[in-house]
């Protein structure tokens, strides 16, 4: 399971302002839900990230994308 | 008839005449190859010294040459240093970037805002928690007074300006660049033609000073003519006289 400043760090290699966005909806996630989020394979070409929920519900990464205007597809998240 | 003292004085005469036109006209050659050959060697010395001032001249050019090509060496290291700093710039600017976007703790991100806008002991920025609009959810926002976020506007127009000018810059260097090389080709040439004309003066300056050598040769020892006439000339003149001394 990935802690939020690991996601943060994998996050940093795509451009600010994608990578900035997604991190703040996981910091929300993280500060008002136990649910858990692990990103992985990074596609710097197509601003792209895939997730795993850890724990926890897709509802809430759901709920915090669909605030800051983020696009799930599948287990992909793309600004 | 004639007598034989007629005769003699008349042999006399013309050889006397013979000598002397022929001793006349031996002065007036020898003056003139005198004339000469004074002149070709004055015109040969006046050869060699201009070829030596020239030589001069080109040692003095080309070792002004070879400072001018070592002064343009230690320009394109100077370049070559500073295009080395920009890369280590832009990679340092990168890796700061990232560490910067990478950061979790919000208080460290509120206290980097600060000190990047010149706005720290400002006692109104911080952290806040507001509540998300219908969710129960809380956001942490940093709150700030709403004119300091023009310092973040006119950051993000000067950084927009200076990637404009960064990459007009590029464009000049670049086409510097190419005005060098086209400078260096040209220079090229006309080291390629220096080097032709320098060939080309050496051979005829060699042909120049091997022909006046042939030419003051065959001045101070002309070919030898005969101008002695024939028995059979001398015959016809001397019966020719006797026949014109009789009429």
């Amino acid at each position: 399971m990935a802690t939020l400043a690991q996601n943060f760090k994998l996050l940093a290699d795509l451009h600010e302002d994608t990578a900035v966005l997604i991190q703040s909806a996981l910091r929300l996630i993280d500060d008002n839900t136990n649910t858990k989020v692990t990103l992985k394979n990074l596609n710097k070409e197509k601003k792209t990230v895939d997730f795993v929920i850890e724990a926890g519900s897709i509802n809430d990464l759901k709920q915090a994308c669909d605030y800051k205007g983020i696009t799930i597809k599948g287990s992909t998240l793309s600004v | 008839m004639f007598s034989f003292n007629q005769i003699k004085t008349a042999l006399v005469f013309i050889l006397l005449v013979v000598i002397g036109v022929g001793g006349f006209q031996y002065y007036q050659t020898w003056q003139d190859l005198s004339a000469k050959i004074a002149t070709a060697e004055q015109k040969e010395q006046d050869m060699r010294t201009t070829n030596a001032q020239l030589q001069a001249n080109v040692a003095k050019y080309s070792a002004k040459q070879k400072q001018l090509e070592a002064a343009v060496d230690r320009k394109e290291k100077e370049i070559q240093t500073h295009l080395q700093k920009i890369d280590k710039i832009e990679k340092q600017l990168e890796q700061t970037n990232r560490q910067t976007i990478a950061t979790v703790d919000e208080q460290q991100i509120a206290n980097e805002f600060k000190k990047a806008y010149n706005l720290e002991g400002q006692q109104n920025i911080k952290v806040v928690k507001v509540p998300v609009p219908g969710s129960p959810w809380k956001e942490k926002v940093l709150q700030l007074p709403v004119d300091y976020i023009k310092k973040t506007i006119t950051a993000k127009d000067s950084k927009i300006a200076c990637q404009q000018q960064s990459a007009l810059k590029d464009q000049v260097i670049g086409l510097n660049g190419d005005i060098l090389d086209l400078q260096k080709q040209n220079l090229a040439l006309e080291k390629q033609k220096t080097a032709e004309y320098q060939r080309g003066y050496d051979k005829a300056f060699a042909l120049y000073i091997e022909t006046n050598k042939l030419y003051l040769e065959l001045l101070k020892t002309p070919p030898k003519v005969d101008v002695t006439p024939s028995w059979l000339e001398m015959t016809g003149g001397f019966l020719g006289g006797i026949f014109l001394c009789a009429l």
